[in-house]
């Protein structure tokens, strides 16, 4: 987030706390390091580094979900409406953003530019913010698009104008639609944990390696070998049946001669 | 339902994206530049797009007829394809196309004039040869029709033409277009099979085996002729008695003079492709069977692929003559280099 104004619903909301104050950027996390934020400061260089910064910081995975929430300017939406933008323009490149459309939601949808310098003349543009374009392309980096999600309050437009903003009122704005927000963040979590089953190793992955040595190439084929048992022959403990090898390659013959002669019982999935 | 359309803003007045646009009225509209732009881009997600893919309508500029891979066919001289879309709305898990885009999303190219113009370029130009035209390798060639209406466009056009196959691959029970017109003796609408047990694991999203099953007796009864199209043979235990009383349920509501072809296709992937499918679906139990490596092709061990074929080769063998069928090399890597 780019204003510790438009944070400060946020932090209350998800009961946040400072993790550590040597950061370059204020970082909040909740006690299970689950949920972070940051706070950017306005401009995209500030938010671009900001979310490589908390991606380093929280040990973000490619599952990850990330979310740019903030205030916005504009000529249609009614002060305090909340969007969801599935298209960013970078106002000076004119590049072309499109964060994810996969979860449902009933929430109004916009498209959104992203400027340099405020913008009072409200005609050209739908949303405007001027942080979005380069959170989107950091982000993109780190997560596929599908987790990827811009969220504006519209704060200023021909008739709020933006001087009459306040921090209490920005505040305010997002805490108006803390529910909304994370009412669709809930889903997103819930899409990215589909993403994060492709990355599940097991367990007795590790414990066979402990217990064998195994070249780099060899536990890479045990990878493979041990995620293909799991699925095929998931009642089966496979430590029982390699306990007795005394080498690794003995373990892989054996997951391999198994598999490879494995017949799938379709009758019974 | 679709809920999101992008839309190439070059086509934006085009009369089928106007159309489509208007029948979708409240899904939301995004004009974007080119396809590419939300297509095939990378940090996208297949598995996740696939809950819930957005519609994109864009145009083709070329590669509206390409000629089929070597050794592919159903018995005629030269075979083409086209592709009016990419991606399906079906998601089974054996299905290439899974490996072959990053995205999910449905591309439409609106573009269906120069597609006929093509095809009939090509029909032209082998005027006295017998010509195939192939339809259903990128995406079902009906299951999205009533969203696309291309096959009711586009028949019309092999109608002026008898004497050139059309060959319709699909695993839809969407017969509109074709019980909507007199039966066209050269369109052969070729369903894709597997036996029910199987199916049911893999085959998601389809209609079962039985109602695709019904959907032939159906067209039959209207005079279309059929494709049975067993590709891919998928292995596991009981495989015999699942293929055979595959076969058998079809023979019993099919009459042999609808059929036109049979062809059996073994199931295999070009290794990157294995790779990016099963890094998606790495707890699918298809991928855990026994599958190996050769020459770049992940697939069943050779001897088990004969025996498969020539199986079921042998059952069908009981109820119709050897001269239609065909054995199924297709590789789809080979077709894709030449489109994309």
């Amino acid at each position: 987030m780019a204003l510790k104004a438009e944070a400060k619903a946020i932090i209350n909301g998800l009961n946040l706390i400072r993790v550590c104050d040597e950061h370059h950027y204020p970082v909040y996390a909740d006690s299970k390091r689950e949920n972070w934020l940051i706070i950017s400061g306005v401009g995209q260089t500030k938010v671009g580094e900001a979310t490589k910064y908390l991606s380093d910081v929280s040990d973000a995975q490619r599952w990850t979900v990330w979310v740019n929430i903030g205030i916005a300017g504009s000529k249609n939406g009614k002060y305090g409406e909340l969007f969801i933008v599935d298209k960013v323009t970078q106002d000076r490149s004119k590049n072309c953003f499109y964060p994810g459309t996969v979860v449902k939601t009933k929430l109004k949808k916009s498209n959104l530019l992203t400027v340099d310098k405020p913008v009072l003349d409200y005609e050209e543009v739908n949303l405007v913010d001027m942080e979005a374009a380069a959170f989107v392309m950091v982000a993109s980096k780190m997560s596929c698009r599908e987790l990827i999600l811009v969220m504006k309050v519209v704060s200023d437009g021909p008739n709020d104008s933006i001087k009459n903003l306040t921090a209490q009122r920005v505040s305010e704005l997002i805490s108006l639609n803390f529910k909304s927000i994370f009412e669709h963040i809930k889903k997103m979590t819930a899409l990215a944990e589909l993403e994060k089953i492709r990355f599940y190793t097991p367990k007795i992955y590790f414990d066979i390696l402990r217990r064998w040595h195994f070249s780099v190439s060899q536990a890479y084929d045990l990878k493979k070998l041990i995620l293909r048992w799991e699925v095929a022959t998931p009642s089966i403990d496979v430590m029982d049946m390699i306990g007795k090898f005394s080498s690794s390659r003995e373990v892989i013959g054996y997951l391999k001669d198994n598999l490879n002669n494995y017949e799938i019982d379709w009758n019974k999935l | 339902m679709i809920e999101t359309i992008y839309y190439e803003k070059n086509i934006k007045n085009h009369p089928k994206t106007l159309e489509i646009l208007s029948r979708f009225s409240n899904a939301r509209q995004i004009c974007i530049d080119r396809y590419g732009e939300v297509f095939n881009k990378r940090n996208q997600n297949f598995k996740l797009q696939k809950t819930n893919p957005a519609l994109i309508l864009a145009e083709k500029h070329k590669g509206f007829v390409l000629p089929v891979p070597e050794g592919f066919g159903i018995g005629q001289m030269h075979n083409f394809y086209f592709s009016h879309m990419y991606n399906c709305i079906y998601d089974c898990r054996y299905c290439f196309l899974q490996g072959m885009y990053s995205s999910a999303n449905y591309v439409l190219f609106v573009n269906y004039e120069d597609f006929s113009s093509e095809i009939e370029n090509t029909i032209h130009k082998y005027k006295s040869e017998n010509v195939t035209f192939f339809s259903g390798y990128d995406c079902d060639s009906l299951a999205l029709e009533n969203v696309t209406h291309f096959m009711k466009f586009i028949l019309p056009l092999f109608e002026k033409h008898p004497n050139v196959l059309l060959e319709l691959r699909t695993k839809s029970v969407q017969l509109q277009p074709m019980m909507s017109s007199r039966a066209l003796k050269n369109c052969i609408i070729a369903y894709s099979l597997i036996p029910e047990a199987i199916s049911k694991s893999l085959d998601n999203k389809t209609p079962s085996i039985q109602r695709r099953i019904g959907a032939m007796k159906t067209l039959s009864q209207a005079g279309w002729k059929l494709g049975l199209r067993f590709d891919p043979l998928i292995h596991g235990r009981d495989w015999k008695i699942l293929y055979r009383g595959l076969i058998e349920d079809i023979f019993k509501e099919i009459p042999v003079h609808s059929i036109h072809s049979i062809s059996f296709g073994a199931l295999r992937f070009p290794k990157a492709m294995f790779k990016k499918i099963h890094s998606l679906y790495p707890d699918e139990i298809l991928f855990s069977g026994p599958l190996s490596q050769n020459d770049g092709l992940v697939s069943y061990e050779n001897d088990i692929e004969n025996e498969m074929i020539n199986f079921c080769r042998e059952c069908v063998s009981e109820f119709i003559s050897e001269p239609i069928i065909f054995n199924c090399s297709f590789e789809p890597s080979r077709v894709k280099e030449s489109v994309l």
